[in-house]
C-alpha cells in the first residue's frame, strides 16, 4: 500500500471523496486486509476524538470580545481614501447648478461652542490611527434656510483634517481650496458615498453633497512655506450659485 | 451556518451596528474558543487568543475577502494567535511541561473529562503545524480544502500532513494506554 492509497483511505473516512474516489477506495479494501486495518485505525481516532464534548466558553468572553471592539459610528466616517492612490483627476457626476445666492458670513471659532460633534467624529478618525490627540485649530458653521453644516479643522503635528457635518436640502457643490504651495491633500474619509463627486487639481478639491453628510479631508503640510494667505477657503454652491462660504485659519508655515 | 448571512452581518457592521457585531461574534466565539483551547491547552490562554483574534479580524474588516468562508479567514488569525502564544510561552519557558502535567481538574472524575486531558496531552506532544490541522479537522469540521485556506498551504499538503499528525497523535495515546 503506498501513501497514495493511505490518503485515499484517510479521505474516505473524512467523507471528502467523490464518487470516483469512494469507488477505489471499495475496491482497494476488497482486496487488501491492511487497507481495512488502516481505515478501522482511523475510524477509532476519529471516534476516540469525537467524544470528548466542546467546551463551553467562558461566561464573560463574549462581552469581553464585543466590548473591546471599535466599530465606525453608526452615519460616522468610513474609510481614508489616500489621493496619492486615485488618478490625477477624478471627477464623476458632478450635478448641475442653478440659482440661490445667500450672503457670506464667516464663522470665526471662539470658546465654548461645544463642538463635541467633531471631537466625536475626529475620534472615529483616531481610532484609524490618524488624529489621536489632535488640537481643533478653526471652524465654522453655518445656517441657511434648510441647508446648515459646521466644518472644523483639527490639527495633529503636520498633519490637519476637515471634519465636514453638513445637512444639505439639495444638491450642493462644495469647494475647498488650499493656499498656494506648503499644503496638500492628502486624503478623504466618507461614510456611505456622502460625496457623489469629487474632483480635485493642485490645491483646489471639489465635491457634491446632499442631505446630511459627513466626511474628513485630510491635508499634510509640505516642507516648503506656504506662499499664499494661510486660509482655507470654502465655498458652498446649490444651482450653480455660492450659497455660503467662509476661511478657516491655518497656522503660520515655519 | 449561511455565508450570506456572515456578509449581511459584516456589513452592519462595517456601517457600526453593534447588534450585527454580537450576533457575529456569537456565531464563531465557540468554535474559536474550542479550536484555541486545543491548541494551546490552556482555557486562560485561549480566552485571550479569541479577544484577540476577534479584535484583528476587526481592525482588518476591510481586509476580508468575501471570496473566501468568513469562519476560514477567523480560524487563520486564531491559529496564528495560538502559535504566536505558544512561541511566546516558549520564550517565556512556561511551556506546556506544567499545564500537560498538571493534576486533575475539579471535574476530572468524569471519563469525558479524563478522555479529554489525555487527548489534550498528546495534543500537546505534537508539532504545531500537526495539532493545527487536528483541531481544524476535528475540532471544527473544517473540509481540506477549508483547512487548506485558513493554513494558506495547498489541499495534498493538507492530506499528508493530517496522515502524518494521525500517527502521531495514535502513538502518543498508546503510549499512555489508550487504544484508539
Amino acid at each position: 500500500m503506498n501513501q497514495n492509497d493511505r490518503e485515499l483511505i484517510q479521505a474516505g473516512v473524512d467523507d471528502e471523496l467523490d464518487a470516483a474516489g469512494r469507488a477505489r477506495l471499495e475496491a482497494l479494501l476488497a482486496e487488501s486486509e491492511e487497507a481495512r486495518a488502516l481505515q478501522e485505525d482511523l475510524e477509532r481516532l476519529a471516534a476516540f476524538i469525537g467524544q470528548v464534548p466542546p467546551r463551553p466558553v467562558p461566561d464573560e468572553l463574549h462581552r469581553r470580545i464585543v466590548d473591546g471592539i471599535d466599530l465606525p459610528r453608526q452615519g460616522g466616517v468610513g474609510r481614508w481614501l489616500n489621493f496619492a492612490a486615485l488618478p490625477g483627476f477624478v471627477r464623476y457626476g458632478l450635478a448641475g447648478a442653478a440659482a440661490v445666492v445667500l450672503t457670506v458670513a464667516v464663522y470665526r471659532a471662539g470658546e465654548g461652542l461645544a463642538p463635541e460633534a467633531e471631537r466625536d467624529l475626529v475620534g472615529t478618525i483616531a481610532s484609524r490611527g490618524d488624529m489621536a490627540g489632535g488640537r481643533e485649530v478653526d471652524q465654522f458653521r453655518f445656517g441657511v434656510p434648510e441647508s446648515n453644516g459646521q466644518v472644523t479643522l483639527v490639527a495633529r503635528g503636520d498633519v490637519y483634517a476637515l471634519a465636514f457635518d453638513l445637512d444639505l436640502a439639495g444638491p450642493t457643490a462644495v469647494e475647498i481650496v488650499l493656499p498656494d504651495g506648503g499644503y496638500r491633500f492628502d486624503a478623504f474619509a466618507q461614510q456611505d458615498d456622502a460625496l457623489s463627486a469629487v474632483s480635485w487639481s493642485g490645491n483646489r478639491l471639489e465635491a457634491v453633497a446632499e442631505g446630511k453628510r459627513r466626511f474628513v479631508l485630510r491635508l499634510r503640510r509640505g516642507s516648503a512655506p506656504s506662499t499664499g494667505e494661510p486660509v482655507i477657503a470654502l465655498t458652498f454652491s446649490q444651482d450653480g450659485e455660492a450659497v455660503y462660504s467662509g476661511t478657516l485659519d491655518l497656522p503660520p508655515s515655519s | 451556518m449561511s455565508d450570506d448571512r456572515d456578509l449581511a452581518l459584516i456589513e452592519d457592521c462595517r456601517r457600526g451596528d453593534r447588534q450585527a457585531l454580537g450576533s457575529l461574534v456569537r456565531r464563531y466565539e465557540r468554535p474559536v474558543y474550542n479550536a484555541a483551547f486545543r491548541m494551546l491547552g490552556s482555557a486562560d490562554d485561549a480566552a485571550d487568543v479569541v479577544q484577540t483574534t476577534f479584535l484583528k479580524a476587526f481592525e482588518n474588516l476591510h481586509r476580508y475577502n468575501p471570496q473566501y468562508k468568513f469562519f476560514s479567514w477567523i480560524y487563520r488569525i486564531a491559529v496564528n494567535e495560538s502559535i504566536n502564544q505558544l512561541n511566546r510561552r516558549k520564550r517565556t519557558e512556561e511551556l506546556d511541561e506544567r499545564r500537560v502535567a498538571s493534576g486533575p481538574g475539579p471535574d476530572a472524575t468524569l471519563v469525558a473529562d479524563q478522555v479529554s486531558e489525555e487527548l489534550q496531552a498528546a495534543l500537546m506532544t505534537l508539532s504545531d503545524d500537526h495539532r493545527a490541522v487536528i483541531v481544524l479537522r476535528h475540532f471544527t469540521e473544517s473540509s481540506y480544502r477549508e483547512i487548506g485556506e485558513v493554513l494558506q498551504i495547498p489541499e495534498k499538503t493538507v492530506k499528508s500532513r493530517l496522515f502524518s499528525a494521525r500517527k502521531a497523535m495514535k502513538a502518543q495515546l498508546e503510549r499512555k494506554g489508550y487504544t484508539p
